[in-house]
């Protein structure tokens, strides 16, 4: 059977509606700056939850919001303004903006040894001892701080 | 079952299922799934041996949520750029994209089973499809695979499942004649 009418007989079956996935690709693309750092918040915050073994109903009671907005939060995909990140870190007694500065950095370097690791497999484990002297140089960055 | 043209505009190229009782499509879910952070810290901290096994190197929970974030956004848009140029030019045809399930499979029979994998060289990222042409592909779903094979894990095992079912129901819906059994017949 041809392709053009296998493709015709697809459609005909095909949902009329439209997913609209191509839209939530270029809206993902277009805020993927503010979207990593949501992301990076997000994760700081399970983490420590995870740690400290409190739930996100609790977390949501200590902060006077609906669990439905902590669920929010922890799924990186919010916009998050200045005061909600302040209240988060203040509830469970982390600076989350510290994250913001040295994860996103820790990140970045991390990407480019994977990009490197990709490209030179020879060059792998020298690759990896700069990654860990400057992951340990932002590790005292941040004690200092 | 439903199917969904995932890209509107394009005409043919990429579809979806969307199963019984799910919200999204099959395509939908996978990038829903993998953008969200809660899901995947969930995912990796249940799958935590797998994941510290070796097969992998050694990664935290935490770097492997990044890097899973970091890729499904970039698999995101090239799966879009693919079916945007592919169109145009055979090049960029998502055949390109997609692999043969089987991985000692070197010839394409028709309702071939598909996987796409991550942008990485050892990326645990997978879409999985039915190929009907060289740009014209049903995705079924996908998984985040941490192990050698799809028989070790639950999770692996009904997106195997699935793939079966959804080449059923393309079969069903008669989107085969004579000539294109006699290539199933060969699989």
């Amino acid at each position: 059977m041809a392709v053009d009418k296998l493709s015709e007989k697809l459609n005909a079956i095909a949902s009329k509606e439209s997913s609209g996935w191509k839209e939530s690709a270029q809206v993902a693309a277009d805020n993927a700056a503010w979207i990593k750092k949501s992301q990076l918040i997000a994760l700081k915050v399970l983490r420590t939850l995870r740690e400290l073994g409190i739930t996100q109903k609790e977390l949501a009671e200590r902060m006077g919001i609906s669990p439905q907005h902590v669920n929010k939060l922890v799924k990186g995909k919010e916009n998050l303004t200045l005061e909600t990140i302040v209240r988060v870190g203040e509830a469970l007694g982390v600076d989350l903006f510290e994250v913001l500065i040295v994860k996103q950095a820790i990140h970045t370097q991390k990407q480019i040894i994977i990009s490197f690791e990709e490209s030179f497999d020879d060059e792998a484990p020298m690759v990896e001892m700069i990654y860990n002297a400057q992951k340990d140089k932002y590790a005292s960055f941040k004690t200092a701080g | 079952m439903k199917v969904i043209r995932i890209f509107d505009e394009i005409s043919g190229c990429v579809y979806g299922v969307q199963y019984e009782h799910e919200e999204h499509s099959a395509y939908a879910t996978l990038f829903i799934n993998w953008t969200d952070v809660e899901y995947l810290e969930e995912f990796f901290e249940s799958h935590k041996n797998d994941l510290q096994s070796g097969f992998y190197g050694t990664i935290s929970v935490e770097d492997a949520i990044m890097q899973t974030l970091d890729e499904a956004a970039q698999l995101s848009q090239r799966l879009l750029q693919f079916a945007l140029e592919g169109t145009k030019n055979p090049q960029f045809a998502l055949q390109t994209l997609f692999k043969p399930l089987n991985n000692n499979e070197y010839r394409i029979p028709f309702h071939q089973k598909t996987k796409l994998k991550g942008e990485l060289r050892k990326s645990w990222l997978r879409i999985y499809a039915i190929r009907i042409d060289a740009h014209f592909f049903v995705v079924t779903g996908g998984a985040i695979k941490l192990t050698q094979t799809m028989n070790e894990r639950e999770h692996l095992l009904k997106e195997l499942e699935k793939l079966e079912i959804v080449k059923e129901y393309l079969l069903e819906q008669n989107l085969l004649d004579k000539d294109d059994f006699e290539y199933l017949e060969l699989e």
